[in-house]
């Protein structure tokens, strides 16, 4: 275990990495009312509303949310979209951003909801929705779990990243401008799942040599009416840009169960998990002579209730249970004709 | 049928709970026996069988010491799977077992690429079971679960392992059961950070196999079957020598991973002033935990007293006696506190 060698605010000084905001230049929350998704033009930084292919996504529930391990909160709206929209039909909607190109950061928030293995993605376009203009996508990966998938200049898949259906993930793309191998794919893409929102994030999940980083559109698409919430779509110069966040309260940057303030009222480093000593405090809290719930045998005495033993006469009943309500003690005891037994009741009498 | 009445207040022999060692097979038998047909210990039911060859007795045991000097008890001798062919002996356990702790003793002698390993059964059906690896020569011991295995990363040839299960009934995600495997823990605290560690359905075991693929060697002694660790790592302790003097022994800061020559006495008494960091409690705390109860210490090993009362009453108003009860339950050894509710049931 490692000790607190400096103060809280000069750590944090020394790690720096605190992200520097720039310009948010697109931003689409899905602030509409439920239904379909054509049309919708709210947002920011938008060159067109949404279109369809025919069958729209729709606009539909809550938003979704994303809270990193340490508390942090990313800034959010009201509503999202559900690429299913109760039909088994293929959804596509699609919106353009405008000519872009060059180094940014996209990110969104994805919320699998099934592990059918019919593709679902948002996956971002030049000039057209056809298949040789498809650029690159954030989609499923054969089931619930998600990737980057690189789709011009042949289709490469990063690793997947494993999901649990209903609940979010948030997905990060950072387009790096001759990132790449230099020939063939100069440029690279970096993918981030659920990083942190307070760092700019370090080691991506997965990187993908690509050959130019332009694009003009979104689309939103899922098959046979697959359905995935998709929800705070951003593209940025920074990664601040794109995470906007409401910081938390009392973080636990080491991740380790025990938050920063408590860190520093134990003198330990906050931010160096301390998660071995923990579970072994936990699981010996005698060593400082604390005691654990553990150490607790649960047992309930049960209803007393009357219950008759034969025709002029009766018992009242009770059991004593285990915590799992295995029955340890029943008892019938003869009522006494000079009470008045028309109601009864248990009372602890134990000080 | 016949009920039986009771007599009210009467009955103050102490209830008792699930308790301590629940099975022991120390291997105290004659050297070079085989071990089909010996029937010693406890807890079990039956004598070991065998389906194929049967391993024999050993003529000696295997020993523990931890990393602190705190020693394995040992008694009898051991077991090796070496035969002409595949050996494998069963037995019995004489009931169900869930939420338990195994220990055993694990020696494997040399390298090879065969099985060998000591499994759990439920009737014909292999739950979990640790082993060496048959896909290749290492030394690394398993934890095997159905069909697939995890690594523990520990194992030597030639070394004495202390191997440790804990069996958990519906701790795991989706309220599956959980099996957690610890390799030559210390011994004189309860291990909380597993080596390797695996979930199903349903874990609850009622049967032991060990075997030896090809009949290739592998020695076992001194497995334990009990409710806590405490129950299946007894020992003759090391000491209890504190260098630092903060009030932690040096074996305590083994287990804690905290370093025996420097003081942690700042951290100890900022712990113990905020035990709920660590959702742990002061004994005022957890009598305090009465959940509408109370909650009632044990004193030493005596059982813990309670009492009720059954009350009549014919208006809802008063409340007069009809009758109190006085109850003692026997706590088991790892138990500190009684909490007694009422229930509506």
């Amino acid at each position: 275990m490692k000790m607190k060698s400096l103060p809280l605010v000069m750590v944090c000084a020394v790690l720096g990495g605190v992200p520097v905001r720039a310009d948010l230049l697109i931003h689409e929350p899905f602030d509409y009312l439920p239904g379909d998704l054509t049309g919708g033009d709210g947002g920011s930084g938008w060159s067109s509303a949404w279109a369809d292919s025919g069958n729209p996504v729709v606009t539909a529930g809550s938003g979704l949310t994303y809270t990193d391990s340490i508390g942090n909160t990313l800034a959010e709206s009201a509503s999202s979209v559900n690429t299913s929209d109760g039909g088994g039909a293929t959804t596509i909607s699609s919106r353009e951003t405008g000519a872009r190109d060059g180094e940014a950061w996209i990110s969104m928030l994805i919320q699998p909801q099934s592990t059918a293995t019919n593709f679902v993605g948002v996956s971002f376009y030049n000039s057209d929705l056809t298949l040789a203009n498809a650029r690159f996508a954030i989609e499923h990966a054969d089931g619930k779990n998600l990737r980057l998938t690189r789709r011009a200049g042949g289709q490469v898949n990063s690793p997947s990243f494993t999901t649990t259906v209903g609940t979010t993930v948030f997905a990060v793309i950072h387009l790096v401008p001759a990132g790449g191998d230099g020939e063939s794919f100069p440029d690279r893409l970096d993918v981030y799942f659920n990083p942190e929102l307070d760092f700019e994030p370090g080691v991506p999940h997965a990187s993908i040599n690509i050959d130019g980083l332009f694009y003009d559109r979104v689309r939103v698409a899922a098959a046979n009416g697959r359905a995935a919430r998709v929800d705070e779509l951003r593209i940025g110069d920074t990664y601040a840009d794109v995470a906007p966040y409401v910081p938390a309260v009392d973080p636990d940057h080491d991740g380790d169960g025990l938050t920063d303030s408590q860190e520093e009222t134990l003198g330990l480093d906050p931010f160096f998990p301390d998660t071995g000593f923990i579970a072994a405090l936990k699981a010996n809290p005698g060593f400082v002579g604390l005691r654990s719930e553990n150490e607790i045998v649960d047992v309930r005495v049960g209803a007393a209730k009357l219950v008759p033993f034969d025709e002029n006469s009766f018992d009242y009943e009770f059991s004593i249970f285990t915590k799992d309500g295995e029955v340890i003690e029943t008892n019938f005891i003869p009522v006494n004709k000079t009470a008045d037994p028309r109601f009864l009741r248990l009372h602890l009498d134990t000080p | 049928m016949t009920r039986i009445r009771a007599v009210a207040a009467a009955l103050s022999l102490p209830m008792a709970l699930p308790a301590a060692e629940l099975a022991y097979e120390p291997f105290d038998y004659s050297a070079a026996n085989p071990l089909a047909g010996e029937a010693g210990g406890n807890g079990w039911f039956g004598a070991w069988t065998q389906d194929g060859e049967t391993g024999a007795v050993r003529s000696d045991g295997l020993n523990y010491t931890d990393g602190i000097g705190n020693v394995l008890d040992t008694t009898g001798l051991s077991l090796d799977t070496s035969g002409s062919a595949t050996t494998r002996n069963f037995r019995d356990l004489d009931t169900l077992h869930a939420d338990v702790w195994i220990s055993f003793l694990y020696h494997l002698p040399a390298s090879n690429s065969k099985f060998e390993g000591i499994s759990f059964y439920r009737g014909a059906t292999s739950l979990f079971g640790i082993s060496s690896s048959s896909v290749d020569t290492g030394s690394n011991i398993t934890l095997n679960i159905g069909g697939g295995g995890s690594n523990t990363g520990k194992g030597l040839f030639g070394v004495t392992h202390f191997v440790v299960l804990k069996v958990s009934s519906g701790t795991a995600t989706g309220g599956n059961d959980q099996v957690q495997a610890f390799i030559d823990p210390f011994l004189t605290g309860v291990p909380s950070s597993p080596d390797a560690e695996g979930t199903s359905a349903n874990f609850d075991f009622n049967r032991v196999r060990i075997a030896g693929q090809d009949g290739s060697p592998l020695y076992i002694d001194e497995i334990r079957i009990g409710a806590t660790f405490a129950d299946v790592s007894p020992h003759s302790p090391a000491g209890d020598g504190d260098s630092d003097g903060d009030g932690l022994s040096d074996a305590q800061e083994a287990v804690l991973g905290l370093d025996p020559g420097v003081s942690d006495a700042s951290l100890i008494a900022a712990i113990q002033a905020h035990p709920e960091f660590f959702d742990l409690y002061d004994t005022a705390g957890i009598l305090a935990l009465g959940n509408g109860g109370v909650v009632r210490q044990k004193s030493g090993d005596a059982p813990v007293d309670f009492t009720f009362e059954v009350q009549h009453s014919g208006n809802l108003i008063a409340w007069p006696t009809l009758e109190t009860f006085n109850r003692s339950i026997l706590l088991p050894e790892d138990k500190n506190f009684l909490r007694v509710t009422l229930s509506g049931r």
